[in-house]
Order: structure tokens, then sequence, then C-alpha cells
């Protein structure tokens, strides 16, 4: 019907006579429309406008995230109290004259207050401290203390990153903690991550920990003994750990996820290699590998040290290297994988030529050349795996003593080195350049003001 | 042009009519309920013993998830069960089935089945098979699988038997098959006692003990069986078998 109708009515002739009158045309013209900020800092954005008919015009601001009014003035001062994430932010000018708005759109990354750099483990008259010295070089005296309003006593043992993001575990001489690593907070204490122990806290050596290559299962070991637990899809459902692996081994403080399936451990008390398979909580030998660079059921070699080479993109598979010790001096040894994912002993070469190989107390591996770095006393030396051969390449003053070195494992391309001058601590980057070797012959950056350093640990990849 | 105009405007008078929407009339259902991945549906049989409680009960009460098919009600209905073919248990003696009012507005509701501790149990595993009973409210529900969707947990299953089995002897649980067997071993009533004694719960169903439970219980067992035979020598079960959590 209503066809019919609109069909019999015609159309009339349009005349055209509009009035035109300019009005007042804004831009906002700022180039930078993408911020990243950490959390707790202020956010300003003092936005340009043009306007192309200024005289006679006023106008109305507002700045909304997620449809919320955060203010409501020309310019945006704002303390950051959102969670880390990426956040849009559209600010709106609106004219009072005509009503017409313009529109900008800024998209704020919020980050972690302390989003990454070098945790600094340190002791200060027999009590633990941790610091933060963060990317941007800005440092954290114990950021746990001052988060959570009060002390954490006991001689540092540790502190390990928990690989999938979310928090880190701290490891006392008393107690063993998580803390969120965004802010500091403490997330849980032994009774929530170590429950119901056969043979309770304290331990008394460094634990080590680490996740399994897939990331499903997490592994403290500490005083020769193995725990294990579920690390849960993200890190807010993380699972206790289990008692003491039941079994006669006493293992070397070192985890070492092969596979995205295996896990090795090493036990010092037999020479040879264990391993726990991805959801098992059996701790069994290493079967024999007779016809390989050695034989993982019987290396006949004492454990000294460990870290890792490469793996693959998603570190389902990764390399690890050991230095081993028997009669004839220490060796450099290596599991790695093969092209389907399977376990393979690799390297096994003694590491002559190398002065002071033998009291040598710090490791660090490249990820990228076959080289790794050794420290004695104050003296720094390069390894170099293909011409097995070392040559000294640092030297701290005398007196300092070298506790701790860690490669940046991302780019393997610096190294950090905390070290002690008496009971004061003082931490080092060096850049490493394309022979290994240290850029000028010197350090990039020196920080001082620690306690005496325990551990250097990277705030957010393990190792 | 005009002829189109025409045909249009004689179309235009005929407008369409609406239909009414035919609703389900009849008398509103229950069955049993549960999720596929519960694997408590139809074949199953769930299992109740009184020696594996924390304190020793002269009744029980276990409860029963069961479904509306209908429409929901703004006011109190009543429920009830009855005994099916296959029943070995005696009613009044050791269970009692009474009527029970759901609350308005509810579709999925746990029946209580009073279960009593008699005598007979202390030597026996009785049978009992439920079906629901046809009352003012409610006759049989409809039957069948739900796929998942969005809202749901997964699938789910409507059905008209559930088979219980209790006791007040160490019978293996329902669930020790399902989820305990590859990392717990094989059930026996000593291997049960020692768990209990060991870890201090008595429901080791994966809602009670989770994924971590299922990882780090048997890592705890196996701790405190090594102490118990470092002491006393190997701890048989009541068939003469060695008990180990493997």
């Amino acid at each position: 019907m209503i066809v019919a109708i609109l069909m019999t009515s015609a159309c009339s002739k349009d005349n055209n006579l509009y009035k035109y009158e300019p009005i007042n045309d804004i831009k906002i013209t700022d180039a930078t429309t993408s911020f990243t900020i950490p959390q707790l800092d202020s956010l300003i954005i003092t936005p340009t406008l043009v306007e192309t008919m200024p005289a006679g015009d006023s106008f109305t601001y507002s700045w909304t995230i997620d449809s919320k009014v955060i203010a409501q003035s020309k310019n945006l001062r704002l303390k950051i109290t959102l969670s880390p994430g990426t956040y849009l932010i559209t600010y709106k000018v609106t004219s009072n004259k005509n009503g017409i708005y313009t529109l900008q759109r800024y998209t704020v990354v919020v980050t972690g207050v302390y989003p990454n750099g070098w945790y600094i483990v340190s002791s200060k008259d027999g009590k633990g401290k941790v610091s933060l010295i963060r990317t941007d070089e800005v440092i954290f005296e114990n950021p746990m203390e001052v988060a959570n309003n009060k002390t954490y006593p006991g001689k540092p043992l540790g502190l390990y990153n928990f690989g999938k993001g979310g928090f880190f575990y701290y490891f006392t001489d008393q107690n063993v903690y998580r803390f969120n690593m965004n802010d500091w907070l403490e997330l849980g204490d032994k009774s929530s991550i170590l429950p119901n122990l056969a043979t309770p806290l304290p331990f008394k050596s460094a634990p080590v920990f680490i996740l399994n290559a897939s990331k499903f299962d997490q592994f403290i070991v500490a005083d020769g003994g193995l725990y294990a637990g579920i690390s849960g899809s993200t890190s807010d459902n993380v699972k206790p750990f289990s008692q003491r692996i039941p079994g006669d081994y006493d293992l070397f403080p070192g985890v070492f996820p092969n596979t995205y399936n295996l896990t090795y451990f090493y036990n010092n008390a037999k020479m040879r290699f264990m391993r726990m398979g991805i959801f098992s909580r059996i701790l069994e030998d290493a079967p024999a590998t007779t016809t390989s660079s050695f034989d993982m059921a019987n290396v006949g070699r004492k454990m000294i040290a460990y870290d890792r080479g490469i793996s693959t993109l998603f570190e389902e598979e990764v390399e690890w290297y050991f230095i081993m010790e028997d009669d004839n001096g220490r060796h450099l040894m290596s599991l790695t994988y093969d092209n389907f994912g399977n376990t393979q002993p690799g390297v096994n070469q003694q590491m002559v030529n190398s002065p002071e190989i033998g009291i040598a107390n710090n490791f660090a591996t490249s990820s990228i050349l076959k080289q790794l770095y050794y420290t004695v006393g104050n003296k720094v030396y390069l390894y170099d795996m293909l011409a097995k051969s070392a040559r000294p390449i640092y030297t701290f003053p005398a007196g300092y003593v070298i506790k701790d070195i860690e490669m940046l494992r991302n780019t393997s391309k610096q190294l950090v080195i905390g070290v002690n001058n008496g009971a004061a601590g003082e931490v080092y980057y060096f850049s490493i350049n394309a022979q290994g070797e240290f850029s000028n012959g010197n350090y990039d950056k020196k920080f001082t003001g620690f306690g005496e350093i325990v551990q250097v640990a990277q705030a957010r990849q393990n190792l | 042009m005009k002829y189109l105009l025409y045909v249009t405007m004689v179309f235009s008078l005929f407008s369409c009519k609406k239909e009414a929407v035919e609703t389900y009339q009849g008398k509103d259902g229950v069955s049993f309920f549960a999720y596929t991945f519960q694997q408590l549906h139809t074949t199953a049989t769930r299992s109740y013993s009184f020696a594996f409680q924390s304190t020793v009960k002269t009744r029980d009460t276990m409860f029963i998830p069961l479904r509306i098919t209908g429409r929901l009600s703004d006011q109190p209905r009543t429920v009830l069960l009855k005994t099916a073919a296959g029943t070995s248990a005696t009613a009044g003696v050791d269970f009692e089935l009474n009527e029970v009012a759901i609350p308005p507005g509810v579709s999925i509701f746990n029946y209580p089945l009073v279960l009593i501790n008699s005598v007979g149990m202390a030597s026996n595993v009785y049978r009992i098979v439920l079906e629901p009973s046809e009352t003012k409210d409610f006759t049989l529900g409809t039957l069948g699988q739900t796929p998942a969707n969005s809202v749901s947990q997964g699938t789910e299953e409507n059905f008209r038997y559930l088979k219980i089995d209790v006791t007040a002897q160490y019978i293996e649980p329902a669930y020790w098959e399902v989820y305990l067997a590859a990392d717990f071993g094989a059930f026996s009533a000593l291997k049960y006692k020692f768990m209990v004694k060991v870890l201090g719960i008595t429901d080791f169903s994966y809602e009670q003990i989770g994924s971590d439970g299922l990882l780090n219980f048997p890592v705890a067992l196996r701790n405190a069986l090594a102490t118990y035979e470092a002491e006393n020598g190997p701890l048989l079960d009541e068939n003469g078998q060695q008990i180990s959590f493997p």
C-alpha cells in the first residue's frame, strides 16, 4: 500500500538554494599517538590543536578509557593506576559554538613498575636483600620490603624467575616466597609453595628452579633432593610442589629441560644422568648411550657447573653445557637434541690450554658462539670450544672477587658480572663483540651500593 | 508500468496473518543429571562406603544431581525417587527415599538420598537402583545428551537409572579406575587405609584432590611407605600382595 502511495507522488525540483558558511575546523596534529609508561608513573599528553577560524570559539574536552571519562582538561596529566596491559585513550574536543567535535585516539602500553632488568641478590649483615636494576638503569633497593611493608629475614640463597611471567621465587635459609614480578607483592611462602614436606625447610644449600621445556612442570633441586610441581596453564594457577621425590640419589643443583617430554638431572653420587618425563613423578636413571660421545648412564665425572646453549624457537628443545671433573682435570660436555627432538650427548672435550680452569668457579656460555666464559678470583677468561683453548680477557682490581656471571640469554651479547669488594657488591655490564670479547676491552656500565653479592638473575627469563 | 502498479496494489491489500507459536503442553519431567566427563551416566555406578568416612556415622546423605525438563516454576514442587529392578538394599533399613521439595525457579538440584549404616553393611555391598517416580508435579523427564555450548561445562547427560553401591566395607570407589589407577596403582582396602592415615583425607576423588593431588600425593605416599618398610618390612594388602604406589 505504501509503495502504491509513493508511486503516485512525483518528485519536486530541487532549487539548490543553500547558504554556505565556513565553520571553525579543528585538527589534532600530534605525531606521537602511542605511549609506553610504567605503572604508577604520570602520563602526560599535551595535544596540539590547529583551528582554521580560531576567533570566537571555545571547547569542551574529554579523555576516556573504555568509555570511562578520566579527565576533562585540554591536556592530560594522569597517574597510571591501571594494570599492565594495552589501553586505548580517546580524546574528544567539542566546539561550544556548534557542537562539532574532533576525535584522536592514543595507545598506551602500561608496563609493570619493574618491567625488566636484573635482580641482584645480596647479603648485608647476614640478611638478604634483593635489588632490581631496571632496563632503564634505575636501581630499586629492596622493593619487596617496600611493597609489603615487612622485612624478609634470613640468609639469601637464590632467586628464580618463574619463566612464564607473573612472579619469581625467592629462597632464603628460613623460607621460600613467591613475589609478583610487577608490583613485588608477596603471593605466598613455604606453606603454599612446598606444603606437607616430610622434612621441613630450611634448605641448607642454594636451590635451583626451572620449568620443564613444555612449561607444564616445575622443578626445584635443593640439598640433593628433587621437588616437582605442576606449573599451571598460567602463572595464576601454579600448583604446590611435591615432597622430595623418593629414591637413592644425590643431585647436583641443576635442572636440565632438554626435550618437550624429558628433563634431566645429574646424580653426583653415582656420576650419571637421571631423568623425569612430563607429569611423571618418577626419577629414573637415564638409559645408556654407549655409542655416543659419552655414556649418560656412566659418565664417571663430577658435575661442577652448567649453563645453557642453543634452543629451538619455542624452547621445546634446549642444549645444555656442563663442566665435569675427574682425575684428569675438567671437561666440557653437553646434552643436545637431534632433528626429531630426541636427547643426544653432544661435545665431550677436555679443557686443555685453559689457565686456572681447575679452580674456576663461575661459568657462562654463549647461545650464538661456541664459547664460554669462566672466572677465577678477579679474572675473566674466554674459552673457545673449537680451538680448545682459553685466554684472559678482563681483570678486576686486586681484592675483587667475582661471585656470579650471567649471559643475557636472548641476545648472548651482554655479560653481567657481580663482584664483591669485601662486603660491598658491584655489578658490571659488559658488551660482547663478534669475537666474543668485551667491546673496547672494558665494561659498559657499573652499579655500586649492593651488599655482598650472592646471585645475579635475569628478571624475565630463566638463565 | 501502470499494470505493475495495479498488480502491486492488489497484492498490497492482502496482508500476512500472525501464526500462534505452539508451546509444549504437558507435565514437567525430571531425570538424573551428570556431565559426560564425570562418567556417572547410565552404565556407571556411584559408590559409598561408611568405612571411608573420617568419623563413624550411623547415617549419611548422598546428594544426587537431578534436572527438570519443562517449565520452571515460581512455586516449590516435590520430587521423589523410587527403586528399580536390580536393587538389593532394603528401603527403610539400608536407605530412605523421601519426597523432597525443590525450591522455586531451580532447574538442576541435588536430591538427598539417606544411607543408613545397617548391620548388613559390614559384610555386604548393597546395590540401589533408582529412577524418578511419578509425583503430582513431575513425570519422567526427557533423556539423552545435550551438546556442550559456550555456557555449559561440557556435554551433559539426562538419564533414567542410577546405580549406587553402598557398604560399610572398604570397596573400590567408582572414581578409582577412572582417575587414580595410573598414579596410585591397583585398589586394595589396606592401601586405602594407608592413604587415609598418611594424607589425612578420606575422599580421593578428582574434584577433591585436583591435578596436583593426583601427582603429589603418590610422592608423599611412596615416601611414607619407604619409612614404614624400613621399620616394618613390606606392607601387604588383604590379598597378600605387597602395597606399592607405582
